[in-house]
């Protein structure tokens, strides 16, 4: 019997060690899907930011009123901003930058860029009064266009959560504003809710 | 005492495979053809999920298409699919426009994803289906 327990107890420390060499303390560094679904914790995530970019952008190419604007010709857009409302700090000129740069890439929309105007006017403050460039070369004031349309929208969330259980709802509202007349003229929102809940294993 | 030692094993073995279901079921469309193939690489979501419906149209000079899943299941089933898009020539769409978009099936429900293209030049499509990753997955084979 106690031959016994000492055999068990040295199993029971070998494989007590080999469970430890086998798996703990080893950095395994591996490159994961940037575009797969990320369940980490219930806040904003990347899943969320390509879920609500995707669903605006495909929302917007495929509305009639697109449609129509975009028949003949490409209208220009500025993107105003996404007012973050939410009790998170989002990066939502990240959003902006994905719904633009899917806009653009379908080749239905041109847009003008506000975020860059001053580096715009610097360089060409340069390119006119700087002498060290050639007139005839300096690209002249008062050439570019204006947007026709203005791109913006609003996130909020509802956080709730007790000891057990905690819940996100996140909308998303974006609109399309023709800036001659002022009419809204494409609107459309987008929900998100996670939960959190314990795991039925207890680890 | 007796059952430590199995125990300590099967915790060794199932701690250790930490590696996701990634498989799932899917429909290409090959060419222009619309004859639409379904794939199943993972029979027992393939059990669980159908895929009924694969239609398209155009919307906006843009190829819209819409893939009806049915869950067979009388669980809730937390799933992710995505879209590929290729051009006439069977090039895929460059860019990450289309990413993994997560689902929650409800028992025996029926849903419609919704893809659209794109580009112009986007013409046929292929999606996968598969289950969001989860911690319980380490521990199945």
């Amino acid at each position: 019997m106690k031959l016994l327990s000492v055999k068990s107890a040295a199993a029971v420390a070998m494989t007590s060690a080999l469970l430890l060499s086998g798996c703990a303390n080893k950095a395994v560094v591996s490159y994961g899907d940037a575009q797969a679904v990320e369940t980490t914790d219930i806040n904003f995530g990347s899943t969320d930011l390509q879920k609500v970019a995707s669903q605006m952008t495909d929302s917007l190419l495929a509305s009639p009123v697109v449609g129509t604007m975009t028949a003949n010709t490409r209208p220009i857009v500025f993107v105003e901003r996404i007012k973050n409302k939410t009790s998170e700090h989002i990066d939502t000129e990240s959003i902006t930058d994905s719904i633009s740069t899917q806009l653009l890439r379908s080749g239905k929309f041109r847009f003008v860029d506000m975020t860059r105007v001053e580096a715009v006017r610097e360089q060409l403050n340069f390119q006119n009064v700087d002498p060290l460039v050639n007139p005839n070369t300096a690209i002249a004031f008062g050439q570019q266009v204006g947007a026709q349309y203005m791109l913006y929208g609003n996130l909020s969330s509802i956080v709730k959560s007790n000891a057990d259980k905690a819940d996100v709802y996140y909308k998303f509202t974006m609109r399309l504003m023709d800036l001659k007349s002022g009419l809204v003229e494409w609107a459309d929102e987008t929900e998100i809710r996670k939960t959190r809940e314990k795991s039925t294993f207890g680890w | 005492m007796k059952y430590l030692v199995p125990l300590l094993t099967i915790l060794l073995v199932a701690a250790c495979s930490s590696r996701p279901t990634t498989s799932g079921i899917g429909v290409e469309q090959a060419s222009q053809q619309y004859n639409q193939q379904l794939i199943v690489n993972n029979p027992e979501l393939g059990k669980k999920l159908a895929i009924t419906d694969v239609k398209t149209r155009q919307t906006n000079g843009l190829t819209d298409v819409v893939v009806t899943l049915a869950s067979q299941y009388k669980k809730s089933q937390y799933l992710q699919y995505q879209f590929t898009w290729y051009d006439a020539d069977g090039f895929v769409i460059r860019g990450n426009h289309s990413p993994w978009q997560p689902i929650t099936l409800f028992g025996f429900a029926k849903t419609q994803l919704p893809g659209l293209a794109p580009t112009a030049n986007a013409v046929t499509f292929s999606l996968a289906v598969r289950e969001v990753s989860t911690e319980a997955q380490e521990f199945e084979d």
